[in-house]
């Protein structure tokens, strides 16, 4: 009697897990569903290669957005990366006094800062004083976004490195520098990439912080002090215009968009679980 | 510090050799007291050199299964082996108070010599049947001295020979016998070696498990029957 | 034979205030091996890590005394711990090859990163460590494997090729079997014996038929404090103090 009444709650317990679990998923399976749905019937080769046609005129592409956005990633990669790795590997690897423990809550706050606010103290201290949108701006606002994601994760990827490896590393006689760069980052770089590209797909996405930096445009546009496109920008203009055909786009960009973000993630994570840490440490 | 289970039978070989030529000298009428007892100096350095060794032996390297049998008989080996020489040297006195020669005396020498070389053969070739014929041998031994006894005794009491002469002839025998009884030890100390099996005292316990020790308590039973 | 290599002289070491080593003086004589045994918390780790000063990993350590290598006090604040450790060799508890890094990768990188970059000098030192370490033959087919692919033991011995690779006289290891099964633990003590030929090898152990079995002078420590020291011939069968007798025959500790 009491076996079945043991086994009963079992099943029930497992029942509802399993049924959080779907609902979780439902959102995502729905978000790609809709996107798949009504974005695949826009997509063509057009889209990737050609620029926005004059109001009024059906066709033409997002190929300025989708170029602008890998350039505005690009500069904020480059700005962030290896400020935010640095950072990561001060924090590991002596982060234990004030000023650690200050970096570590700053960067904590700025990872929940809304990523509007971000977009407006890039417009303030940039497109303010230069008196222009500008992809330099974007570029900054992203990297703002990248920064503390990045930081962070190289902190708690170095973290997991067993503290008797750098000893050995010690050991042998090598300069502490030596040890940091050629054992503990050396050795865990697939992790640390892995930590970059979750941050960079994360940047690719956001809207916000572009709205008031580099504002968009119609056109292609390679200068770093003019407004330049992005993907979500430009999705979201023609979200919100009253044209079908531009609204068409708006799905197909955002099919792009979510292939991009999504195969990024999924990539990165394949790089996790083939050189998982913890697995590499086994005794 | 690094001794090893070889290194122990080694210096346990090394000995008995010296034991063996001890006896071999004390049995011949032209070699003095003296020099017998140069080699039972030899011996009694062996004797403390070797068990300090299988301590030292024990307490560093732990040995298990057949090292640690090898330590242990060894160290009883070792103990025969003293004694054994002692016996030399009793044998020498009494050889000195013996005018003149008897052949019982010789054949009974020869074959406590034969046992003893057998039961140091049976160890270096760890030939537990050699071992189990050494204590087969053992008997034969026996019946030779008590014959020698039975001789002697008569033939004081009826006063063939001089009291001092039989009586000296009757102890050398006794010192040979003893040899023989622990030459027998060191047999028994071999067969412990090589099977793991402890002979004495029970050999009409019949438990033997493995082959060699059903030959050697069959030996045993044939031989006490 | 009786060189001394390594003389510590009333060492104290302290972690904030708690003082984990009191006074400890102890010579180690070239090409021996000499273990360290006593129960845990009794500072014989604290010890060791201090011979090649990484102890100064630990926040708050702090050594007092001398620590005469060839007659050199490495202790001294102007000794940097770089030089020292590179004198001073040193095997962990557990096996840790460098994550990443290819067996030939893993034993050549002090080497390495000391300066050598001919191909053919580090094949060699590769190979003539490795042999030292007694892994060679197991691994000469598969030197660009992952360090981190191979068995435990296999991977301590490769921990002690690369400590070797920098060739230093003196090695201390601490609790190098611990992590591993006894077979595999035999295998790291027969190497321990014939590395006595050409190094001075210094082992903390938590196994006291270990320091027996291949140490030949062994100190007994108990709450940071010498207990004795001596031949392991003298402490293992007939030591002087009561303390040690119960620690070696398992009534304390």
């Amino acid at each position: 009697m009491y076996l079945k009444y043991r086994k009963l709650k079992n099943l029930i317990f497992h029942f509802s897990l399993y049924l959080c679990a779907a609902l979780v998923l439902i959102p995502l399976v729905l978000i790609i569903f809709f996107v798949f749905k009504m974005g695949a019937t826009s997509i063509n080769l057009d889209f990737f290669t050609s620029l926005p046609k004059p109001v009024g005129e059906d066709g033409g592409g997002m190929k300025h957005a989708i170029l602008g956005t890998l350039y505005m990633v690009s500069i904020a990669s480059v700005i962030s990366i290896p400020l935010g790795l640095l950072c990561g590997v001060y924090l590991s690897e002596f982060g234990k006094g004030k000023v650690a423990t200050l970096l570590r809550l700053t960067i904590d706050m700025l990872t929940g800062v809304p990523s509007i606010v971000i977009g407006i103290f890039a417009y303030i201290t940039i497109v303010v004083p230069l008196k222009s949108f500008s992809a330099m701006a974007g570029g900054v606002a992203l990297s703002i976004i990248i920064l503390p994601i990045v930081c962070r994760s190289t902190e708690e990827i170095l973290k997991l490195v067993p503290g008797h490896i750098r000893e050995a590393g010690l050991a042998l006689g090598l300069p502490r520098w030596r040890v940091i760069f050629n054992i503990v980052v050396k050795g865990n770089l697939s992790s640390l990439t892995t930590g970059v590209m979750l941050a960079i797909s994360r940047a690719a996405g956001e809207t916000a912080p572009l709205l008031f930096t580099a504002f968009g445009n119609m056109y292609l546009s390679y200068e770093i002090d003019e407004p330049m496109a992005s993907l979500p920008v430009q999705i979201y203009n023609y979200a919100i215009s009253p044209f079908d055909d531009w609204q068409r786009q708006a799905w197909a960009g955002s099919l792009v968009l979510i292939v991009l973000v999504l195969g990024i993630n999924i990539f990165a994570r394949t790089l996790i679980s083939l050189k998982h840490i913890k697995f590499r440490y086994r005794g | 510090m690094n001794i090893t289970s070889s290194d122990l039978r080694e210096d346990i070989l090394k000995m008995a050799s010296i034991v063996e030529s001890n006896l071999e000298q004390a049995l011949r009428v032209e070699v003095e007291l003296k020099d017998v007892f140069v080699l039972e100096n030899e011996i009694n350095k062996f004797h403390t050199s070797i068990d300090d060794s299988v301590f030292k032996y024990i307490a560093l390297k732990t040995p298990a299964a057949t090292d640690l049998r090898i330590a242990l008989s060894v160290m009883k080996m070792n103990s025969e082996l003293e004694r054994i020489g002692d016996q030399a040297v009793n044998i020498k006195r009494n050889l000195k108070r013996i005018a003149k020669l008897h052949p019982s005396i010789d054949s009974l020498s020869e074959e406590v010599k034969m046992m003893l070389r057998n039961s140091i053969d049976a160890f270096v070739k760890h030939d537990s049947k050699l071992a189990t014929d050494v204590i087969h041998h053992d008997q034969e031994v026996n019946d030779l001295y008590r014959d020698i006894m039975k001789t002697f005794i008569g033939q004081i009491k009826a006063d063939f020979i001089d009291f001092d002469e039989g009586f000296s002839v009757i102890r050398l025998a006794k010192c040979l016998e003893r040899i023989g009884d622990l030459s027998t030890n060191i047999a028994e100390d071999v067969i412990f070696l090589e099977s793991g099996t402890d002979i004495r005292h029970n050999a009409h316990i019949k438990f033997g498990r493995r082959k060699e020790d059903q030959v050697v308590t069959d030996k045993l039973k044939d031989n006490h029957e | 034979m009786n060189n001394i290599v390594l003389s510590v002289k009333d060492l104290n070491v302290w972690y904030n205030d708690f003082q984990a080593v009191k006074g400890i003086s102890i010579d180690y004589p070239e090409k021996s091996i000499s273990a360290i045994i006593g129960p845990s918390g009794c500072g014989k780790s604290t010890f060791l890590r201090c011979l090649n000063r990484i102890h100064e990993e630990v926040p708050g350590a702090r050594a007092e005394g001398e620590i005469l290598l060839k007659g050199r006090n490495i202790l001294g604040s102007k000794i940097d711990p770089v030089q020292v450790r590179r004198s001073i060799g040193m095997v962990f508890q557990k096996p840790n090859p460098f994550p990443s890094m290819s067996i030939l990768e893993n034993v050549t990188l002090g080497v390495r990163l000391l300066g050598v970059r001919d191909k053919s000098k580090l094949m060699q030192v590769a190979e003539q460590c490795l042999r030292k370490a007694a892994l060679w033959d197991e691994v000469k087919d598969k030197l660009s494997q992952l360090g981190t692919s191979l068995s435990g033991g296999q991977q301590q011995r490769l921990c002690i090729a690369r400590a070797l690779a920098i060739d230093p006289p003196v090695l201390l290891m601490d609790e190098p079997t611990s992590a591993l099964d006894p077979i595999a633990s035999l295998k790291i003590e027969n190497l321990m014996s014939d590395l006595k030929k050409d190094y001075t090898v210094i082992v903390v152990t938590h196994n006291m038929q270990q320091a027996a079995r291949v140490a030949d002078y062994t100190s007994f420590f108990v709450l940071g404090e010498l207990i004795e020291h001596g031949a392991c011939s003298d402490i293992f069968t007939n030591p002087k103090e009561q303390k040690t007798e119960d620690y070696i025959t398992g009534k304390f500790g």
